[in-house]
């Protein structure tokens, strides 16, 4: 798995790439918790090169969601696609979150 | 319902109308018949709707529906003789599924009782063995005391039928009584503090615990419960069939499946392997613990508003007895913060793991006739969590019990005590009278669709609107899998083929056919948009149902 952050004005940017399975998951909380714990609020990530996500990916994003949730900040979702889509679908995770088609629509959404 | 009417009650069936209105009753679901037309002379000026049906066991179906949806038991009327035993299926399904229901059945006068007359039968005997409570009234006077008791016992704590049998004579005469109004049972005690904090105790302390929750935990304040329990403490969770949309979305890291027929499922694993198994609200005929719980070492918390019937595989350490919601918020005061997260241990993951996987795969089943899990995939995408989703016994339960995730309580239900086949249709016309302008689904396999498809006219009448989708395989495939499991061969179990499409239109409803995948979102969107009935054929693949009952032991099947 691959993670790349940047900044957007007052929103954090995440790419990940690869897998989120139980294995690589834990450097993705890692990086967000580090994240959070400075002060962020705000963060669109980007799954539109996400191979492959599992249910330790899935409670991860969830963990977060209800992480933020308790500091007022947000999550929003983009680029989910392929089976990735399928994954959410069948979760019922694209009923809780807002996926946008791109970063930019997030963006605008924030 | 129509007015109420408070005067002298001029007969006992007048009496006894009054009564029923006394306790709220909206609907009454019945066959008439000579020992019980009186009460159909009163029901014509005043009282409950009437809705006729077309099978006393299909008026006991929807009044058991009803009574679960609205909370008021749902009450049916039939005549003596075969219009009484043709009851005892509805109502063994009302008692053992947790269904509330009062019926009503006719009876020869009391002066004939003694002799082999037409349709003269020992009501009462017949109705004991299938119901809570039953009762011949002797005296008109006495109506009001039975009718308020038949209630009581019905919403009483575990849910299920009474029955009134009522002998013509009585209907007829004179009366003075005057109606008892409606009394709710009194709450179901506190919780005992020293229990709540020794099951605290064995949680905290516990590496493995896991939330099983059963038929009560649908009850709306016992799910409220156990969703502010999860959310404050996450703990693995698995339900029975009945328990079905307990747990939202957001605790997708507790969920780990439903259980019940056949234990091969991912949730079984963790089942056996938990420490501790919290049980909430959960009926042992929902699940046989010698299935479960057979040589299993984890200790056992029961939380439930009546007693757990002990039996040599069911043996809790801590009984907390009382309001479930109630002890439940209370067991959450004394719970600690747990350093670990039990629900992100390997095990609860690998379990997650399957059943994704399970369902990524259903998803891509493209071929004809169509995959359960296709189908299933497909309405799941389709419908609200608001639509009720009643299903019938067969293979179609089994795979919609698994694999259909719903995320409220009391909105995907099934038959999971007796197992009755036939309950989907009565089931629907029931659920579109107790929550009116909401969408409803119901679905059955062609053997259970024949065996309560006569009420198509009842539901045409009544102007009911919900879909009715039929997988049809041409056999009792459920039954066939098991022969084949038991013995490597099936007898007695292929039927012939109908043409649904042609069998809806002839009573006046609309029939639809899914062929291929593609097919299924256009076509169920179609049908939730039409007015009445609407009956969808489905020609289902059933080649992989020998994996539903995959490496199960013999003793298991049903």
């Amino acid at each position: 798995m691959e993670i790349q952050t940047r900044k957007e004005k007052a929103t954090v940017m995440v790419s990940v790439k690869g897998r989120m399975d139980s294995v690589t998951t834990p450097e993705f909380d890692k990086n967000m918790i580090d994240l959070i714990s400075k002060g962020e609020k705000i963060f669109v990530v980007n799954l539109g090169e996400l191979l492959y996500i599992s249910s330790a990916g899935l409670r991860s994003i969830l963990a977060i969601a209800k992480k933020l949730k308790e500091k007022e900040g947000k999550i929003l979702l983009a680029g989910v696609r392929g089976p990735v889509e399928e994954v959410f679908k069948i979760s019922g995770f694209s009923s809780m979150f807002k996926i946008f088609d791109s970063e930019e629509s997030a963006l605008r959404e924030v | 319902m129509n007015a109420k009417n408070t005067s002298k009650a001029r007969n006992g069936a007048e009496l006894l109308v009054q009564c029923l209105e006394e306790q709220g009753v909206q609907y009454i679901f019945g066959i008439p018949g000579a020992k019980v037309d009186t009460i159909f002379d009163v029901l014509a000026d005043h009282g409950p709707r009437l809705i006729l049906c077309r099978h006393e066991q299909n008026a006991a179906f929807m009044a058991g529906m009803v009574g679960l949806l609205t909370g008021t038991p749902g009450v049916c009327l039939v005549t003596s003789g075969p219009g009484v035993t043709n009851l005892t299926t509805g109502l063994s399904t009302a008692t053992y599924d947790g269904y509330p229901l009062v019926a009503l059945g006719g009876n020869v006068r009391r002066g004939m009782r003694h002799i082999k007359t037409h349709q003269c039968l020992d009501n009462v005997g017949v109705m004991q063995p299938v119901t809570k409570y039953a009762v011949e009234i002797y005296d008109g006077n006495s109506i009001p005391e039975v009718v308020v008791n038949a209630f009581r016992q019905s919403i009483m704590p575990p849910l299920g039928a009474s029955f009134i049998s009522l002998p013509q004579d009585v209907l007829v005469g004179a009366v003075d009584a005057t109606p008892i109004k409606f009394f709710p049972p009194g709450g179901r005690g506190t919780f005992s503090v020293d229990a709540v904090k020794k099951a605290a105790a064995m949680i905290n302390s516990a590496k493995m615990p896991v939330v099983f929750a059963g038929i009560s935990a649908s009850r709306p304040e016992v799910t409220q419960a156990l969703r502010r329990l999860l959310n404050e403490y996450p703990m693995p969770f698995v339900n029975t069939y009945q328990a079905s949309g307990v747990l939202p979305r957001e605790l997708f890291n507790c969920y780990a499946g439903s259980l019940g027929i056949f234990q091969n499922q991912p949730g079984d694993r963790l089942l056996k392997r938990a420490d501790v198994v919290i049980t909430v609200g959960f009926d042992p005929v929902e699940y046989d613990p010698e299935t479960w719980n057979k040589g299993r070492e984890g200790k056992i918390i029961n939380i439930d508003n009546h007693m757990p019937v002990i039996d040599k595989y069911y043996q809790p350490e801590i009984e907390l007895a009382g309001e479930i919601a109630t002890n439940i918020d209370e067991l959450a005061r004394h719970l600690r913060p747990r350093t670990d997260d039990p629900t992100s241990n390997s095990l609860v993951m690998e379990v997650q793991d399957a059943l994704l996987e399970a369902k990524t795969q259903g998803a891509k089943q493209s071929g004809s006739p169509i995959h359960p899990m296709r189908f299933i995939y497909e309405l799941r995408n389709l419908i609200g969590d608001d639509v009720t989703v009643v299903c019938d016994v067969g293979s179609i339960y089994v795979w919609m019990a698994r694999y259909f995730a719903s995320y409220e309580p009391r909105r995907l239900l099934f038959s999971n005590g007796q197992q009755t086949l036939g309950v989907a249709l009565p089931w629907a016309i029931a659920t579109t009278l107790a929550r009116p302008g909401e969408k409803v689904i119901s679905m059955s396999g062609d053997g259970g669709f024949l065996f309560s498809a006569m009420e198509l006219e009842t539901a045409v009448r009544e102007k009911c609107n919900f879909v009715h989708l039929v997988w049809r395989d041409g056999s009792y495939d459920m039954v066939k899998i098991q022969q084949q499991l038991k013995y490597g061969r099936s007898f007695g179990v292929e039927f012939g083929s109908l043409d649904l499409v042609k069998f809806a239109e002839s009573f006046g409803a609309t029939g639809l056919r899914i062929n291929r995948p593609g097919d299924i979102t256009p076509v169920l969107s179609r049908a939730l948009n039409l007015t009445g009935p609407v009956i969808v054929d489905i020609p289902i693949d059933y080649s992989s149902n020998q994996s539903l009952c995959a490496a199960v032991h013999e003793h298991v099947g049903h």
